[in-house]
């Protein structure tokens, strides 16, 4: 008797075995996401996964701090993947409040930052801003 | 450079199986194979960790001379042995071939999952890579890591295994690759399957034994974390690869090797996660209960097998926790001193977010097909063997598994239905190839293949 229980919950087993792995694949899109992401390169994936507008704003950020220097990321939710993706790509830099370079992913227009200069806008939301004085 | 890396670990690993005989305990090669290798990335990241006291740098030279000296050294020993053999069981080609189809497919798929993408998800990010990243770029540990560093990034208490192991894996690629880096996980997930296949082989026919491997591998929870450069997989491999030799050594308390190399993975376990500790504690619970129950507590025999065990736990744990102590590196989210009867009365509210979040899980087919239900019905139907053997600390090791994270909770200083929905599905993977292997010892007598 008990081997006609397994031989029935087997069968449950693999109908919901398939059932499931075809919805993740079909209907969650993750088939469709292994798409996107087969023929891009390493830096594309990075790209993909962070969201490609914020991923550029953290490249061109990347490419405007010398050694050394430390940021403060503005318009991303605290505490969000996104704060976290970003610690992990800029390191070694730091974040920190007082930091010599603002880099604006969500801009409200109406906000000014004393002592900072633009120094690389990518649209009307997102730029790299600069301490004056700052090496 | 990623293969010859994944080979340095697998012979650093060899080498201490050598250092204590293993193959005289009657290993099989294949065991010693996927023992070796989560032997040698433990390994291989204390060896790193110590590096830091050594202030010596991550090179490919540093870290292989070691375990080549290791290596000239073993050469000495008669590393000679009688494996065991494997039962003879009836064979049944269509049924064996498409288990090993629908294993095929679960590995295949962990690896195309872990390598298709980067490390991308929260904690991997947050907690492990981070700290790879700083130890790769650095070629050792800052010597500020732990004072200023470690505080700028979530949980600095965390064990360092899997980042050093990422850290070892960076080195030999020459260049910081986030995406090969992964291979490491889906060799857990081969690893467990592995062991379990040959757990299960030692009692039963082949196609006995993949059925099983078959059921673990498919369960989508279990496949997803192989690909997610999370712990939690790491853990579940030292855990399992801990009882199952410990089980062994009970069996047959001659073949001490099984003991000594279950108490390193214990060890192991407690470097990969904090929740690894919890494991050396229930391995220990259980070597004091069979010291009780199977040698009336008259053995001074397990009496010394108890101590060498703790010995060894306590020799990989030391660096580590010396480094915490000294640093001032505590959790921030569990609290060991609310560990009382008071508190604990306290907290006996929370016993109802616990179980009604483990229903959810238990019943949740979209991350555990039906094992939970299964499991608990093999259970009643089979509960006159529960008890029986060694079965009894397969049984009390689950049991304590369960237990100990219900008091994580209970002491825990966070909220606990949130804990609860970010950490109960992945306390579920720790322990699942263990019962996946209890139910293939309680049902081998029901179920012929």
């Amino acid at each position: 008797m008990v081997y006609k229980i397994f031989k029935i919950a087997f069968a449950v087993w693999i109908a919901l075995w398939v059932m499931f792995g075809v919805r993740e694949l079909f209907i969650k899109g993750a088939a469709k996401e292994y798409g996107k992401l087969f023929f891009r390169s390493l830096e594309g994936k990075h790209s993909y996964l962070t969201g490609d507008k914020l991923y550029e704003l953290i490249t061109a950020a990347n490419k405007k701090m010398p050694p050394n220097a430390t940021y403060k990321l503005i318009g991303v939710e605290k505490d969000s993947i996104e704060v976290r993706r970003v610690a992990y790509y800029l390191y070694p830099h730091f974040e920190t409040d007082d930091a010599d370079f603002l880099i604006i992913y969500d801009s409200r227009g109406d906000v000014v930052y004393e002592g900072y200069d633009i120094v690389e806008s990518l649209d009307s939301a997102r730029c790299v801003m600069k301490k004056r004085g700052a090496q | 450079m990623l293969v010859i890396a994944l080979l340095t670990a697998v012979f650093a690993g060899w080498n201490i199986l050598r250092l204590v005989s293993f193959k005289r305990a009657g290993a099989l090669p294949a065991e010693e194979l996927l023992t070796a290798y989560g032997l040698g990335i433990g390994a291989i990241s204390l060896q790193m960790l110590l590096f830091y006291f050594l202030n010596v740098r991550y090179t490919i030279l540093t870290i292989t001379v070691p375990w080549i000296a290791l290596f000239i050294l073993n050469m000495r020993s008669n590393g000679t042995g009688v494996r065991d053999r494997l039962k003879d069981g009836e064979n049944r080609p269509v049924i064996e071939k498409l288990l090993v189809l629908g294993i095929s497919l679960e590995v295949a798929y962990a690896f195309f999952r872990a390598l298709i993408k980067p490390i991308e998800s929260y904690d991997a990010v947050a907690i492990y890579a981070i700290k790879a990243k700083i130890f790769y770029l650095a070629q050792s540990i800052p010597s500020d890591y732990f004072t200023r560093i470690s505080a700028l990034y979530p949980h600095p208490d965390y064990p360092l295994c899997i980042p050093l192991a990422e850290t070892f894996i960076y080195t030999f690629l020459g260049s910081f690759n986030d995406q090969l880096v992964k291979m490491i996980f889906p060799l857990f997930f081969v690893g467990i399957l592995g062991m379990l296949y040959f757990a299960v082989r030692r009692f039963a026919s082949r196609a006995y034994a993949l059925l099983f491997t078959f059921l673990l591998a498919s369960i989508p929870q279990f496949n997803s974390y192989a690909a997610n450069a999370y712990q939690d997989l790491p853990l579940a491999y030292y855990y399992f690869v801990s009882a199952i030799f410990l089980f062994r050594w009970m069996e047959d308390r001659s073949r001490s090797q099984y003991l000594v190399v279950s108490a390193v993975m214990a060890g192991l376990a407690g470097w990969t996660k904090n929740e690894g500790m919890m494991y050396c504690v229930v391995n220990t619970a259980v070597i004091f209960a069979f010291a009780l129950l199977d040698t009336g507590g008259r053995s001074w025999k397990t009496v010394r097998s108890l101590a060498v065990y703790l010995s060894i736990i306590f020799v990989i744990m030391l660096p580590w926790t010396w480094i915490k102590k000294t640093s001032g590196i505590v959790n921030g989210e569990i609290e060991l001193a609310n560990l009382n009867p008071s508190n604990m009365l306290k907290q006996i509210y929370k016993i109802v977010p616990i179980f009604y979040e483990f229903q959810k899980q238990f019943f949740g087919p979209k991350k555990w097909n039906i094992l939970f239900p299964a499991a608990a019905f093999i259970m009643i139907l089979n509960y006159k063997k529960l008890f029986q053997g060694t079965g009894k600390y397969i049984f009390i090791s689950l049991a304590l598994s369960v237990a100990g994270y219900c008091v994580f909770y209970m002491i825990s200083l966070v909220e606990i239905n949130y804990f609860l929905s970010k950490t109960w599905s992945r306390f579920l993977i720790h322990f699942l190839p263990v019962l996946v292997y209890y139910l293939a010892t309680l049902l081998k007598e029901d179920v012929k293949l």
